[in-house]
C-alpha cells in the first residue's frame, strides 16, 4: 500500500490540479484578512490572532475544503479511466479496491498538507499584513492544529462522496457540486447546535473550536462517532465497488445493445 | 439551433444533475428556517443568496466549459463549419442556451421553495417571487458572461474553467456577503462588481425594511442594474466572439 502511495505522489508531480488547492487556501485566508479588517472599529473590535484562526477555519469548511477535497480525490481516481491506465495498474496486480484505498490515503495526505499551507498563510498574514501583537506560541499551536485538525476532519467527511462518485468514470464533477453544497450547509449546522452531528463540523469538538463566540458547546465524542461513521460509510463503500468492467464501461455503453454485448463478452 | 443544442445536453447528465440539485439545495433551508420559525420571505431570500448568487454561477461557468469544449473534444465543430453556420451563430446560441438554462435553474429552486414554504408558511405574493426568480436568472447569466468569456478565450482544460468559475463566483459572493452581514462595507467599486450588483439589485426589488436599513446605501433599482450588466454582458460576448472566430478549428 505504500508504495501504491508513493507512486501517487510521482504521479501527481505531472498534474497542475494542485493549484486549486493553493488558490482555494488563498481565497479563504485573504477574505478573512478582509472579514478582519473591515470589521475592526465595529462590534468585534478587539479582535486578536485566535479570532482570525477561527475565521479562517470556518471560510476553510464552508467554501474551500470540501469542495476542493472532492475534487482532487475524484481526479486522481478519474485519471486512470481517462487515461486508460487502469488496466495497467489491475495487471500489476493492484486490484480496484486497494487502489481506491490508496488514492484515499492520497487525498487525506495532500489535505493535511493544503492544512499546513493554510497554517502558514493564516501566520503570515497574521503578523505581515493584520500586525497582531497577541501571537503567542501556545495560540501558534493552537491555531496549527485546529486547521489541520478541522481539514482533515473535512477529508472524513467528504471521503464516502469520493468513494462514492469514483465508481464510474467522469461521477465525480457531480460529486463536486454536491460537496460544495454538503459544506455550506456546515454554516447553518454550526449555528444551531447541530455541529457534533454534522460530518462537515463534527470535528468542531475534537480540535477545540471557539465557535459561536462561544455560545455553542461541542462535543467531542459525539463529534468521534460520527466521523468513525463516516470511515465505516467509506470502508463499505470501497469494498462494494464494481468490477473493473462495470467501472470502466461509459454511460452509452451501458445502454445500447453493442455495449451491453461488449461487457458480456468481456465477463466471459 | 437552440433545439439542436438541447438535444445534445439530453446526453449530458449533470444538466439534469444541477436541475435536481436546484431543487434540493431549498432542503437544508427549510430545515432551518423551521427551527429558527422564519417566514417564507427569509427561505426565499436564503434561497436566492446561496442558490442564485452562490451556487448558479458555479454551475453556468461549468456548463458553459461542458457546451463550448463538447465541440472541440469531438471534433464535431468543423461539421457545423460546414453547414455553414458562421462561429459567431454557434457562440450565440450557445450562450442563449445557458441564458435559459439559468432561468430555469432559478425558477426550478423557485418552486423547491415553495414548497418549503408550505411548511414554514407566510407564502404570499407568488406572482412577484417568480418575476423575481426569473429576472435573477437573467441578471445571474449576464454577471457570470465574464467568466464564461475568459473560459472561452483561453480554451483551457476543465480544471482550469471550473476553478476559474468557483473562485469568480465566491469572491462574488464573499462581496456580497461582506454587505449583508454588516461586517463589510466594500465601497462602491466593489460592489459594483457583477455578482454584488445582482443582490444590490435584490435588495432594491424587496423591501427589507428596518432591521437591515445598513444596506439602504446599496440599494439599486432593476434599469440600471439591468442596463450595466447588458452592457458588461455586450463588451464580454464581443471579445468572446472576436477570440472564438480567430481560434484555430
Amino acid at each position: 500500500m505504500l508504495n501504491i502511495v508513493k507512486c501517487e505522489f510521482e504521479k501527481l508531480k505531472r498534474y497542475s490540479i494542485l493549484w486549486t488547492g493553493v488558490v482555494g487556501v488563498l481565497v479563504s485566508v485573504v477574505y478573512a484578512v478582509l472579514q478582519i479588517q473591515t470589521g475592526i472599529g465595529k462590534e468585534t473590535e478587539g479582535m486578536g490572532f485566535e479570532v482570525f484562526n477561527q475565521v479562517v477555519i470556518w471560510n476553510n469548511f464552508s467554501l474551500v475544503f470540501p469542495s476542493i477535497i472532492m475534487l482532487l480525490g475524484g481526479f486522481l481516481i478519474n485519471r486512470e479511466y481517462t487515461d486508460n491506465t487502469l488496466k495497467a495498474v489491475l495487471t500489476a496486480s493492484v486490484s480496484f479496491r486497494k487502489l481506491l484505498f490508496s488514492k484515499l490515503i492520497t487525498t487525506g495526505i495532500l489535505t493535511v498538507l493544503f492544512a499546513i499551507f493554510s497554517f502558514l498563510c493564516t501566520f503570515i498574514a497574521a503578523v505581515l499584513v493584520l500586525h497582531f501583537n497577541d501571537i503567542t506560541l501556545v495560540l501558534i499551536e493552537t491555531s496549527f492544529i485546529q486547521i489541520c485538525g478541522n481539514a482533515f476532519s473535512n477529508f472524513l467527511a467528504v471521503a464516502p462522496l469520493i468513494a462514492w462518485f469514483s465508481r464510474k468514470q467522469n461521477g465525480f464533477w457531480a460529486g463536486v457540486g454536491i460537496a460544495f453544497v454538503y459544506g455550506i450547509c456546515g454554516t447553518f449546522a454550526a449555528g444551531r447546535y447541530l455541529a457534533d452531528f454534522y460530518p462537515i463540523t463534527a470535528g468542531f469538538g475534537i480540535i477545540g473550536y471557539g465557535g459561536n463566540e462561544g455560545a455553542e458547546v461541542f462535543h467531542p465524542i459525539i463529534g468521534c462517532a460520527v466521523l468513525a461513521l463516516m470511515v465505516v460509510l467509506t470502508i463499505v463503500i470501497v469494498f462494494f465497488a464494481p468490477p473493473y468492467d462495470e467501472a470502466m464501461a461509459t454511460p452509452s455503453g451501458r445502454n445500447n445493445k453493442k455495449g451491453r454485448l461488449i461487457n458480456e463478452r468481456n465477463h466471459h | 439551433m437552440i433545439e439542436c443544442e438541447f438535444q445534445k445536453l439530453k446526453r449530458k447528465r449533470f444538466i439534469q444533475f444541477t436541475i435536481v440539485a436546484a431543487t434540493l439545495f431549498p432542503i437544508p433551508l427549510t430545515a432551518v428556517m423551521l427551527k429558527d420559525k422564519l417566514p417564507f420571505k427569509n427561505l426565499f431570500r436564503s434561497m436566492f443568496f446561496f442558490g442564485d448568487l452562490l451556487f448558479l454561477p458555479c454551475v453556468l461557468g461549468i456548463l458553459a466549459s461542458m457546451l463550448f469544449f463538447m465541440e472541440r473534444d469531438n471534433d464535431t465543430l468543423k461539421n457545423l463549419l460546414t453547414i455553414p453556420i458562421s462561429r459567431t451563430g454557434i457562440l450565440l446560441v450557445k450562450l442563449l442556451v445557458l441564458l435559459i438554462l439559468s432561468v430555469i435553474y432559478s425558477v426550478a429552486g423557485l418552486g423547491a421553495t415553495l414548497v418549503g414554504g408550505i411548511l414554514v408558511k407566510g407564502v404570499e405574493q407568488v406572482p412577484q417571487y417568480l418575476l423575481c426568480s426569473i429576472f435573477a436568472g437573467v441578471l445571474v447569466f449576464l454577471a457570470t458572461l465574464p467568466a464564461i468569456a475568459i473560459v472561452i478565450i483561453c480554451n483551457k482544460n476543465y480544471i482550469f474553467s471550473i476553478l476559474l468559475s468557483f473562485v469568480y463566483a465566491i469572491i462574488g459572493f464573499l462581496i456580497a456577503n461582506s454587505m449583508a452581514s454588516e461586517v463589510g462595507t466594500p465601497g462602491i467599486f466593489i460592489s459594483a462588481f457583477p455578482i454584488p450588483l445582482v443582490f444590490r439589485w435584490y435588495i432594491g426589488f424587496f423591501s427589507l425594511g428596518e432591521q437591515f436599513s445598513y444596506l439602504l446605501p446599496y440599494e439599486l433599482s432593476t434599469l440600471p442594474v439591468f442596463a450595466i450588466l447588458v452592457v458588461i454582458g455586450i463588451i464580454c460576448s464581443i471579445i468572446a466572439v472576436i477570440f472564438y472566430k480567430h481560434e484555430e478549428g
